[in-house]
């Protein structure tokens, strides 16, 4: 399976759904982790899928320089505009709710989608 | 001690607080575990989240501005074995987080600069939007935890700036209301 993980944190690519998970805590000191973070996150993109789906539903945590992570992947996403993006967020976390909106801003073209 | 700079409308916590927590802590402490920054936010924001309705909601969202104003105090501090102090502090329906942290004078200068700036803009969220254009092509990005809090929470800050002999301090001061942080 393709994954990164810590102690804190788990992020992995589920083939059969074409969705990346990510569960945990992401708070991370050094710019260059959530680099390697963002092109796990390309490497999924690029296997040429129709939609990726990337669920943070049950990531309880991520720091500020995490959501500029996922702008970027958005933004590099957005370049090539192949692959429709999914992502699911939990409706009571403010910070996802919010952060969530502000990708969409990004890209319009971004579907979200909230649970409970 | 008196500020020689302050910015935005600084309450003065301690006066007008039910209940305080305060921690002291050296910012070495934090660099080489970089997952205490998460676990003392965590503790802050559960400590306290019992005043707020909806208390799990409140808890993360307390949690996240906390370690964000944390990351940042640690991040800045110009000598990472002075220590920076983090005050909590409940008031009647709101709570304060207070950190302190010691700054290069050019740091000092810098972040006056930015939070003036901040200050004089009346679209916050075009201000994130923008700032998260200009950063697309770079690794280190510095600002965002501050415009982060900012833009999402909607919350009143306040900066006081004090002068010392080989640096400066900032205190920085956020406030939060119960609709601040309501789903």
């Amino acid at each position: 399976m393709l994954k990164i993980e810590d102690d804190n944190f788990k992020i992995w690519y589920e083939e059969s759904e074409y969705a990346v998970f990510f569960e945990g805590s992401l708070r991370l000191w050094d710019p260059s982790e959530y680099s390697s973070i963002k092109q796990f996150l390309l490497d999924i993109h690029d296997f040429g899928m129709d939609c990726l789906t990337i669920d943070i539903s049950n990531l309880e945590f991520l720091n500020s320089s995490g959501i500029n992570m996922l702008c970027k992947f958005v933004f590099e996403m957005k370049k090539v505009n192949r692959t429709n993006l999914l992502i699911i967020g939990r409706a009571n976390i403010l910070w996802q709710k919010k952060s969530l909106q502000n990708l969409k801003k990004l890209w319009d073209k971004i579907q979200l989608k909230f649970v409970n | 001690m008196k500020p020689e700079v302050r910015i935005g409308s600084f309450l003065s916590s301690v006066k007008i607080s039910i209940s305080m927590v305060e921690i002291n802590l050296y910012p070495s402490d934090l660099v080489n575990y970089w997952s205490r920054c998460g676990l003392l936010a965590d503790f802050g924001a559960s400590f306290y989240a019992f005043c707020f309705p909806n208390n799990k909601s409140a808890q993360n969202s307390l949690s996240f501005i906390l370690n964000e104003i944390i990351e940042n105090a640690v991040k800045y501090s110009i000598n990472k074995n002075n220590p920076i102090k983090i005050c909590l502090y409940q008031l009647q329906d709101d709570l304060i987080f207070e950190v302190e942290n010691d700054l290069s004078f050019e740091q000092a200068s810098v972040f006056k600069g930015v939070i003036e700036h901040l200050q004089s803009i009346s679209d916050i969220e075009a201000e994130y939007m923008a700032a998260i254009q200009n950063n697309m092509d770079k690794e280190k990005v510095s600002g965002m935890g501050l415009l982060t809090i900012l833009n999402d929470f909607n919350l009143d800050m306040a900066f006081d700036f004090f002068k010392k002999e080989e640096r400066d301090s900032v205190n920085v001061q956020v406030k939060i209301t119960p609709e601040d942080i309501s789903a």
